[in-house]
């Protein structure tokens, strides 16, 4: 057996394999015999001979590093270790078993290992041999002095499984993990070295040299595990076993084991398998591993994957049964495409350089569980099987990858770094045997690829493993169709000829074809968007009809192209011809039409343009006035510019009593006239924008009068809102108001007109506008004349608040008018006389007091009910301001009507005021002494309405202003339980006070008076009302004596205050006696227009240009989504859904901050969205609602919304459905648009198209998938399936192959 | 403001004059009664920061006059109110007659979209009751309200009322965060995700 090493190979010293070397030749023959014959007496004779066995491989050892013993146990014994190692090999023990194999022949390491620690079942004679080699250690530690050898690994058993398997060079141990000595033990029967291969080759020294070692049976070899020996194993032609055993040095074991330690504290020490990863590939081919495991793709096809299980669980109640199988070949419902894809990404490092490798993956919404095709042998895996799935072929918008190989979930590595490419062939081999590896050892079945050479080539090959199979992905990618190649029978061929399948009885190839054809050339008619108009003074903005709505649309066709694909689906090879000169594939014939639209990405959304360009004004800075030279605007000869209201008044003063427009230009011209270029908006648009606004402007002036009259007549002062529509809560304005107008010039110029500067420029008109009529007292038009609605922006609220300002001028001019040129009724009809005849000097001081505007307004109303002014014959008790009569009531004391007065409006606040009235409020906290404060604070309007009150009802009581003023708190009836207490509490307490007054006053007097019950109750009332006269100011004396005139009981009704009113001192009680009898006319005014108008003209004009745009984005919030609702794409777009929910985002900004403003920039981001699909929808009615069809066809807007959801459509009935005729007859119009100048020369290809004159141009692209079983790679094999796409374009060839063979039976 | 507390929620509480709407903040805020307590000017208020569900939450309850009058002035405090509690006398049919304008007030004022609202019958201590429960129940149910009986005098139901108020504005979403963070994800219509990372595919077919 010996016999060929002495003759091949020299094993102890030869630098030269050939070179023969006679004299080592008895060393390792010596130690034969002495293993030899004491292999089987161990026991006995091992001291001896092991100890001199021992020391020759030392020597052997520290000379060459290495040394070799053949014979080790003797040829029986190592059979016998050979079979329970090849018993491990089939029992598929190896590396968790089931290994098939690696297919390229550049492996750098492609054994298969099996870790052994001797106590496994039929594994006596391996377990002998460990404790053999244990004993040998044993001794040599005796003798060494640089190590300690003290434990060591498993029994590492590997196979080589033939198939040019190699094991690059490498050094077991290079970072010092405690490896000291390797000892491997061959076990190859008959070895030849030409025949099986496998040699180990050793480079003694980490030199040049080499030695090589062959596998022979029985043979023994040693060596330092460390950097002196890097080694490799040439490829092995067949089955190559051996067994590894790793000594320990015992202190290098030590430290690596306290590193460990270090770095795992409670793991266990030994990771071994750790410890073959040694070279950069072999951690690459780790980190694989790991990334596998991580993502659970590690187990077999039973279990579900990662995802698959995350899917589960969030379905887990939906579809429990799983008899909802999907047989593969056969159809499934096209619900089955609804789905999306996940990924999951990684980095990881080949050395230095980068790769990512992700997990795609296709959700569907249904889990479906899947199966084995019957039809197929077990074990292939789920991604193959998934590539005869006919329902999945040409899927849309996937993963180039996907739509190649129909694969729904796979993994590619490519490189990390964008320019990197793996471009040479044995880097290529090198990743295809790393993931080869990978896969293998992590038992992964999902196919995993590479992608090779430049990204854009989209170039990949790979590889899937099953159980016994193994799919091989291949690609091929060419610019240019070769001619051999472009039609079916050509790509057949090649299909064929790499199955090897030609000749013999091939079975039946299946094939899909797919033709696309662009269309892409429209006629102009197609194109929705109305060409701007040129006459209009606004210039030629594109889709900018007027200034009173936003532009809408798109500034470029919202759809590009349109892509029609015809498929074939499952053509048996026989039925069809496709060859150079003659093809079947008509695509009118065609089973299957599918459509898509290419959108134009970005095709200038007019609106989104304009609200985005608003939205950038509000984040500058500027302030108007830097912005605006003043000199521009103020600039005159004879005046001070800086004297403003001075400057204003001269640009105002010739236009003083005539019409508004006069002024607007005057002011306009004055722009234009002093420095035309520097103002930014031009006179004549300024002029058309102004007119936009205020459109009273033309009216004449005395029109305007009469029409004021009209609005301040049927004023009435309440506070209104919004009508309740879903705007509300948006803070925006209502539709028909001046400033939702303005918001939308604002919008508009900003866009067009000038940007920044025109906005100030317009916003500087505006105020100047306002303070206009402020000054002039001409309401603002387009604005409701109430009080600020709450609901609306700031700015609308100060503009109403202005216009109530102007209104209270008017009428108290208007009332002071008439009061100087004397009286006349007709003009205020049932004044009360007295008002004039009393206070005359008070009138002319207006500043002060004034008449509440309702004096007038509310008379001509309700005057019928007054009873003229009644005197009541008394002196003084003159009846001042009363309004009417409240019922039927009358006075208690006096038995005189009662009348309610008229009263002062409270004072109408903008939301600002209210805040900081509020906050003035809450500071004052919760304390007692706060809530008086409060109570006071708020009474001045209680204290008007007293005075008001009795100055109407001369002898009037607390309880009469109750009666009217608070109801409730006039007590009727039985006296309740908290009266009675109050009351008795109350007597007890007078009780008192009588009693300590009779022991001041009456000491001494007889205690005689014994009062009743009864008796106390009377005199309590008459006390109590005693007492509230009692303190009645000295103004109101005139009642008290009213009081005790009696009282006819017809008028006088039986009744109390409630307690809370009684209780002394209270607030009514306290402001009841403070007030005096004073007509609203008299009393101080609760709301100074003046200082009210002027302090809303100081923040308007104060406002930057930014503000402004902030503060009325809201408006221009609202005005877009009027502008898309108005463009009605609902039917096709569904957008009131997405528009109610814009809204409801909306109304929950709270302020007009900075952060508060990215909301809204989302939400325009939204608005534009929806625009770009209406424009989307409306591009393709226009292309696809053909004349013929004039009336709203049903189907056509709902193929039409399905286009613009979904990547694409099936075109129902194909060419003879109507949809299908609409299209055929867009490719014909583009047929005629493009001509005769096409030639189709130089395109053989297009021939048997171009030929019949049908209208559809040359595909641009045609895809054919061939699908076949055929047994591969060899003719026993199982049957596989087999399958290759091609895809032939402009400038496009390629083919996408995935071959499965057979591993098992080649 | 403290650093513990979730959000300062904004109360309202209306109702006719003399239901007892001051006497029920009293109960609730120092949980005393007042028999006497005088007819509130214009409008008050009363904090206090109570703990629902583990949220402390700081309120700030304004109380408003309920004479016709003040009607004019008080609309200005609906602004930014999360809750309302609406308040009527068991005992006085009135007052709840006059239920159904009060809470159109309360639609036009309020600016919150989704403002909760609060029916509370008080003073059912009183022995001359005049609105049954069932009656208050049926008016709450036909407006979406919370409904509760209590009496601010012998205590039951006013902290109850209360909580259950703070609970619901709470578990509203979007009607007092600071902004529209937690509900700003809702966007679920699957717009965008067709896009297809890495390597596009075939893009002139498909």
């Amino acid at each position: 057996m010996s016999a060929p090493t002495t003759e091949r190979v020299c094993v102890d010293c030869s630098r030269l394999m050939e070179k023969k070397c006679s004299s080592c030749e008895k060393d390792p023959l010596s130690l034969i015999a002495y293993v030899n014959t004491n292999g089987n007496v161990m026991q006995d004779t091992r001291s001896n001979t092991l100890e001199e066995l021992a020391r020759n491989v030392l020597e052997k050892l520290n000379h060459q590093g290495y040394c070799v013993i053949d014979n080790f146990h003797k040829e029986e014994k190592a059979l016998a270790i050979l079979d329970e190692v090849k018993n491990v090999h089939e029992r598929g023990r190896m590396h968790n078993g089931q290994l098939t194999n690696t297919l390229t022949s550049e492996n750098i390491r492609g054994d298969l290992i099996a870790w052994l620690d001797g106590r496994e079942e039929r594994a006596e004679n391996i377990a002998l041999h460990m404790r053999r080699v244990d004993a040998l250690l044993r001794e040599l530690n005796k003798m060494i002095s640089c190590h300690r050898i003290e434990g060591r690994t498993q029994a590492m058993v590997a196979c080589y499984p033939g198939a040019e398997k190699r094991y690059r060079k490498h050094v077991d141990n290079p970072n010092q993990d405690g490896r000291c000595i390797t000892t491997l033990y061959y076990l190859n029967k008959d070895y030849d070295r030409t025949v099986n291969g496998g040699v180990l080759r050793l480079y003694p020294h980490g030199g040049d040299v080499y030695v090589d070692i062959e596998p022979i049976l029985d043979r023994l070899f040693l060596f330092w595990s460390d950097r002196r020996n890097p080694h490799e194993v040439l490829p092995a032609h067949t089955t190559r076993y051996a067994i590894t055993l790793w000594y320990f040095d015992k202190d290098e074991r030590e430290a690596e084991y306290q590193r460990l330690l270090k770095l795992k504290q409670e793991s266990s020490v030994f990771e071994i398998t750790d410890f073959t990863t040694a070279s950069e590939w072999e951690r690459f081919v780790s980190q694989i591993e790991e990334i596998l495991h991580k993502w659970k793709l590690d187990n077999s096809n039973k279990k579900p994957s990662f995802l698959q299980r995350i899917r589960n669980f969030s379905s887990s109640n939906k579809e429990e049964n799983s008899g909802n199988l999907k047989p593969i070949p056969k159809k499934v419902t096209s619900q089955s495409r609804e789905s999306w894809w996940e990924t999951l990404s990684e980095t990881l490092h080949f050395s230095d350089f980068c790769f990512d490798i992700t997990y795609h993956h296709c959700m569907t919404a249904k889990n479906e569980a899947r199966e084995e095709n019957a039809g197929f042998e077990d074990g292939l895996s789920p991604a193959v099987l998934e590539m005869f799935d006919m329902d999945y072929d040409f899927p849309p918008r996937v993963h180039c990858l996907s739509r190649w190989y129909g694969m729904k979930e796979f993994l590619v590595l490519s490189p990390a770094v964008e320019n990197a490419a793996i471009t040479s062939e044995s880097r290529c081999h090198l990743l295809l045997s790393s993931i080869s590896m990978a896969l293998a050892n992590a038992k992964c079945y999902v196919p995993l690829l590479v992608q090779l050479h430049q990204k854009w080539r989209r170039l990949y090959r790979g590889l899937c493993l099953g159980n016994g199979f193994r799919t091989l992905f291949e690609m091929a990618h060419l610019r240019h169709t070769p001619k051999q190649f472009n039609h079916l029978k050509g790509l057949l061929d090649v299909f064929k000829d790499k199955l090897a399948l030609r000749g013999s009885s091939c079975p039946p190839v299946t094939i899909t074809i797919r033709f696309t054809y662009f269309l892409n050339e429209w006629s102009d008619t197609d194109w929705p968007q109305a060409p701007p108009d040129v006459d209009s003074c606004l210039g030629d903005e594109v889709g900018l009809s007027d200034m009173s709505t936003l532009p809408f649309g798109t500034g470029q066709d919202a759809i590009s192209e349109l892509h029609l694909s015809v498929t074939w689906p499952c053509l048996s090879e026989d039925v069809i011809v496709d060859n150079g000169i003659y093809s079947d594939l008509d695509p009118l014939q065609a089973p299957q039409w599918h459509v898509r639209v290419r959108m134009n990405d970005d095709p200038k959304c007019l609106l989104g343009e304009y609200v985005d360009r608003y939205l950038n004004l509000c984040h500058r800075k500027e302030a108007a006035s830097a912005l605006l030279k003043h000199d521009a605007f103020y600039d005159n000869a004879e005046d001070s510019p800086k004297d403003f209201a001075h400057a204003f008044q001269k640009l105002t003063k010739p236009v003083l009593s005539s019409n508004i427009q006069s002024a607007v230009t005057k002011a306009t011209s004055k722009i234009t006239g002093s420095s035309s270029d520097e103002s930014p908006i031009p006179a004549e648009l300024l002029n058309v924008i102004l007119k936009h606004l205020f459109p009273d402007a033309e009216i004449n002036p005395n029109d305007i009068d009469v029409k004021q009259e009209e609005i301040l007549k049927s004023n009435v002062y309440a506070t209104k809102n919004m009508p309740n529509d879903k705007f509300r809560g948006l803070k925006g304005t209502p539709r028909d108001s001046l400033t939702y107008a303005l918001a939308i010039c604002l919008c508009i110029v900003n866009h067009s007109y000038g940007g920044l500067r025109a906005v100030a420029h317009l916003w500087q008109e505006f105020v100047l506008e306002m303070r206009y009529r402020w000054d002039h007292g001409i309401l603002i038009s387009r604005l409701e004349l109430v009080a600020p609605n709450l609901d609306c922006c700031l700015i609308h609220q100060k503009l109403q608040m202005l216009n109530c300002c102007i209104a209270r001028k008017c009428l108290s001019k208007r009332s002071q008018t008439s009061i100087n040129q004397g009286d006349t009724p007709a003009d205020i009809p049932r004044r009360p006389t007295s008002a004039r005849s009393s206070c005359p000097g008070d009138d002319s001081s207006d500043d002060e007091f004034f008449e509440a505007l309702e004096d007038q307004d509310d008379s001509d109303d309700s005057g019928g009910d007054v009873e003229g002014p009644l005197e009541t014959g008394q002196g003084n008790t003159r009846r001042e301001g009363a309004l009417k009569r409240c019922g039927d009531r009358r006075l208690l004391v006096s038995g005189e009507p009662l009348y309610i007065p008229v009263t002062q409006e409270p004072a109408p606040m903008t939301e600002d005021m209210l805040q900081a009235h509020a906050d003035i409020l809450t500071q004052l906290g919760t304390s007692e002494e706060g809530a008086r404060i409060r109570a006071q604070m708020q009474s001045a309007s209680l204290l008007s309405d007293m005075e008001a009150f009795k100055a109407a009802n001369p002898g009037c009581l607390l309880e009469d202003f109750v009666r009217w003023y608070s109801p409730n708190d006039w007590l009727q009836g039985e006296e309740t339980e908290d009266e009675i207490i109050y009351r008795r509490k109350l007597e007890s307490e007078q009780r008192q006070k009588e009693g300590e007054q009779k022991q001041q006053d009456d000491w001494g007097l007889d205690d005689e008076e014994e009062i009743t019950e009864e008796e106390l109750n009377e005199a309590f009332h008459e006390e109590n009302q005693q007492s509230e006269e009692n303190q009645q100011s000295e103004e109101n004396q005139q009642s008290e004596e009213l009081c005790d005139q009696p009282c006819s009981k017809d008028w006088c009704e039986e009744g109390r205050l409630s307690l809370r009113m009684r209780v002394k001192g209270n607030a009514w009680e306290d402001n009841w006696h403070n007030a005096r009898p004073c007509p609203v006319r008299r009393q101080k005014r609760l709301f100074d227009e003046t200082k009210e108008a002027e302090k809303v003209l100081h923040y308007l004009s104060g406002l930057r240009p930014a503000e402004v745009a902030t503060e009325l984005i809201s408006t221009v919030l609202q005005a877009s989504i009027r502008r898309i609702e108005n463009a009605g794409g609902n039917d096709a777009v569904r957008s009131s859904t997405i528009i109610d929910r814009i809204i409801k985002r909306a109304s929950r900004i709270f302020d007009t901050s900075q952060e508060q403003l990215t909301l809204y920039k989302d939400l325009f981001e939204e608005l534009r969205s929806i625009e770009l699909k209406i424009a989307r929808a409306q591009s393709l009615k226009c292309k696809l609602q053909t004349s013929e069809v004039n009336k709203p066809d049903i189907d056509t807007e709902a193929f039409i919304a399905s286009l613009l959801e979904k990547p694409e459509v099936n075109v129902v009935g194909a060419s003879r459905g109507p949809m299908g005729h609409v299209i055929k007859g867009l490719f014909s119009q583009q047929e005629i648009l493009r001509g005769q100048e096409q030639d189709y020369d130089n395109h053989e290809i297009e021939k048997p198209v171009a030929k019949q004159s049908r209208p559809f141009p040359v595909p641009a692209g045609r895809e054919f998938i061939l699908r076949t079983i055929a047994s591969y790679p060899g003719k026993n094999s199982r049957q596989c399936p087999q399958r290759m796409y091609c895809v032939l374009a402009g400038d496009e060839f390629r083919l996408a192959a995935a071959f499965t063979s057979d591993t098992t039976f080649t | 403001m403290d650093a513990d507390v979730l959000a300062t929620l904004k109360i309202l509480i209306i109702g006719e004059s003399g239901v007892g709407k001051s006497s029920l903040l009293l109960r609730f805020v120092d949980d005393t009664f007042d028999p006497d307590l005088g007819a509130t000017i214009g409008v008050d208020f009363k904090i206090k920061t109570v703990t629902i569900d583990d949220n402390r939450v700081k309120l700030a309850i304004w109380d408003t006059a309920g004479q016709e009058r003040f009607r004019t002035l008080t609309p200005s405090y609906y602004r930014g109110a999360q809750g309302c509690i609406l308040v009527y006398d068991t005992s006085n049919r009135d007052s709840f007659n006059k239920l159904e304008e009060w809470l159109n007030e309360v639609e036009v004022y309020s600016t919150k979209r989704d403002i909760i609202k609060m029916l509370v019958g008080n003073k059912i201590d009183k022995d001359n009751r005049e609105v049954d429960r069932q009656e208050g129940m049926t008016f709450a149910r036909r407006n979406k309200m919370l409904f509760i009986e209590c009496s601010a005098k012998t205590k039951d139901g006013v902290q109850y009322a209360f909580e259950e108020l703070v609970e619901k504005i709470i578990q509203t979403p979007g009607l007092w965060e600071k902004d529209s963070q937690t509900s700003g994800g809702v966007d679920l219509s699957n717009t965008g995700n067709s896009v297809v990372q890495g390597c596009s595919g075939y893009c002139s077919l498909t």
